[in-house]
């Protein structure tokens, strides 16, 4: 119960600027931290969005065109990352691949990349692959069957049909759900700190874990998180408008005017 | 129906001694053999839609395909260029069977032009863009080549004004227009029309119909399904009339409009001439 005198006790720090203490203290100190933490989430976020779009695109081709065999594979790949916890996942990948004899400690080049950070990744790139793919397929299919008769008729192959016919006009479609998808994956990310990927999720748990102003902490990593999601927004937005050809024909043309 | 005889020598040839039977650009029954049905068979699941089609046209030939709605004309049309798989029989198109599985079905259909009843312009692109695609990308036409070509077909069929906008910024009749200048830009050999006005408004249909005349005065092989009883009638060269999944009536448009054979023929032109 939110009573009276613990609202004030709770507002107290936030007033109490005189005090050598402030609300966001712990924050503000150990900023470095939390941006060492905000540079993790983002790594984390642009291999696994670059992961589960590349995968994403290939289930969902699997799916649209007509090869019995491998639809299948690709069915069961959709529905078993999407109907398991992503925890879960995430766990058996950095628990379980180095039990099969998979090395996830690795190497590239002067890049060395940690156990935690491969298995954490792949599962949120395999994840979200999942759901990309079911986004990519239904874009594919809200195409008209008439778009590809009338490219094949004019003697384009399949793949020309699907790159220069298809594929544009699905990525108008899928740009919105997409955008929700990915907001979710960066959101998502924050389950990683829970095999020890150092992102910003794990950097406020181990400053709480030291200052016990949880308030205060989570109230800024709320805010961290919405600076990054947000602008995820608009650029869904922008892209949206720069695919409409015929939106951006007359953004140019007023443009111009001007 | 047997047919002990399913190519009758040539149908445009006058045999009750009329001159309509020639057309005004001259005999076409002596021309080369472009399609040839020979006992076509097309089943959707158990439906059996093409029973056994017999037909060869000849090129520089106008036909236009009448029949109940579901009897099959679109299923025959895109037999031709290969949108449908044939089930039996054989179907030769320019000398390729589409019958075979090794057949070379993109170069058969880039050298057929198909124009569509919802005209399927590519809603991305301008118009010009629409027409210089397949040039450009399958036939590896230069983009400057591609342009001008482009530019000439659009001015063809009398749109040449609006290469820049997009396809939703036309009319259906404009846009049903550049659908065939797209399929012209190929210099396809046959050019196929699934009913190209009936989504079109009747001020529209005339500036499509105008176009397809030119074409066929042009010496173009079309295969036409249409409702346009009038355009049959004066720009056809033969009507094919499909019932029953076969060609159940074929003849000159004189001869098929007033005096049809077929018992069913005769039905279905009372009822379509009624209104
Ligand atoms: N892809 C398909 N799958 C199943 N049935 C089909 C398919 N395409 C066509 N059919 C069926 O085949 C029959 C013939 O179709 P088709 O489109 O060739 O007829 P049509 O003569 O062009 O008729 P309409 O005048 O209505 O256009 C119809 O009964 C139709 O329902
Ligand atoms: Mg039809």
């Amino acid at each position: 119960m939110l009573t009276l005198p613990a609202l004030a006790n709770l507002l107290t720090p936030l007033l109490a600027a005189d005090a050598g203490d402030y609300f966001g203290k712990s924050v503000i100190e150990n900023l470095p931290l939390f941006l060492h933490g905000i540079g993790m989430t983002l790594t984390i976020s642009f291999w696994a969005a670059l992961i589960s779009f590349v995968v994403g695109l290939v289930v969902a081709l699997l799916r649209v065109t007509p090869s019995g065999g491998l639809k299948i594979v690709a069915v069961a790949f959709t529905e078993f990352f999407r109907n398991t916890p992503l925890l879960v996942q995430v766990y058996a990948f950095y628990f379980g691949l180095p039990k099969l004899g998979v090395n996830l400690h690795l190497q590239l080049g002067p890049f060395e990349v940690s156990d935690s950070f491969a298995a954490g990744t792949l599962g949120l790139g395999l994840y979200t692959g999942a759901y990309v793919a079911e986004a990519l397929r239904a874009g594919l299919l809200a195409v008209p069957k008439g778009q590809t008769e009338a490219a094949r008729s004019l003697g384009l192959s399949l793949l020309q049909t699907l790159r220069l016919v298809v594929v544009p006009q699905a990525v108008r479609l899928v740009l919105p759900p997409l955008g929700n998808l990915y907001s979710a994956m960066l959101k998502n990310s924050a389950i990683l700190s829970a095999v020890g990927v150092a992102d910003l999720m794990y950097q406020a748990d181990y400053v709480n874990n030291r200052s016990f102003r949880t308030f205060e902490i989570f109230s800024a990593v709320a805010l961290f998180y919405l600076m990054l999601t947000l602008p995820l927004g608009f650029l869904v937005n922008w892209l949206e408008n720069k695919f409409n050809p015929l939106r951006a024909r007359r953004l140019r043309l007023r443009g111009a005017r001007v | 129906m047997t047919n002990s005889d399913p190519h009758p020598p040539s149908s445009a040839a006058p045999a009750n001694g009329t001159a309509s039977a020639v057309s005004p650009r001259g005999k076409k029954s002596d021309g080369r053999p472009i399609i040839e049905f020979r006992d076509v068979h097309k089943r959707f699941g158990h439906l059996h839609i093409l029973r056994g089609v017999e037909e060869t046209i000849r090129e520089g030939e106008v036909i236009v395909i009448l029949g109940p709605s579901g009897c099959g004309k679109s299923t025959m049309l895109r037999c031709i260029n290969h949108l449908e798989k044939i089930d039996g029989g054989s179907l030769i198109v320019d000398g390729i069977d589409l019958g075979d599985p090794h057949a070379n079905v993109d170069k058969i259909r880039a050298e057929t032009g198909m124009v569509f009843q919802q005209f399927n312009l590519f809603p991305h692109m301008s118009v010009l863009e629409n027409v210089m695609l397949a040039p450009m990308k399958v036939r590896g036409t230069p983009k400057e080549e591609a342009s001008a070509k482009g530019m000439k077909l659009l001015e063809r069929v009398g749109i040449q004004a609006k290469a820049d906008a997009y396809p939703i910024q036309l009319s259906g009749g404009q846009q049903q227009r550049v659908a065939i200048a797209r399929a012209l830009a190929m210099n396809p050999k046959i050019m196929l029309f699934d009913e190209p006005t009936s989504a079109l408004d009747p001020e529209m249909i005339r500036e499509v119909l105008d176009v397809m005349r030119d074409l066929a005065r042009a010496g173009m092989t079309m295969v036409t399904v249409t409702h346009e009883m009038a355009f049959a009638r004066e720009v056809a060269d033969r009507v094919l009339f499909i019932d029953a999944g076969r060609v159940c009536e074929r003849g000159t448009p004189q001869a098929f409009f007033d005096n049809p054979q077929e018992a069913r023929a005769k039905d279905f032109l009372s009822k379509i001439l009624k209104h």
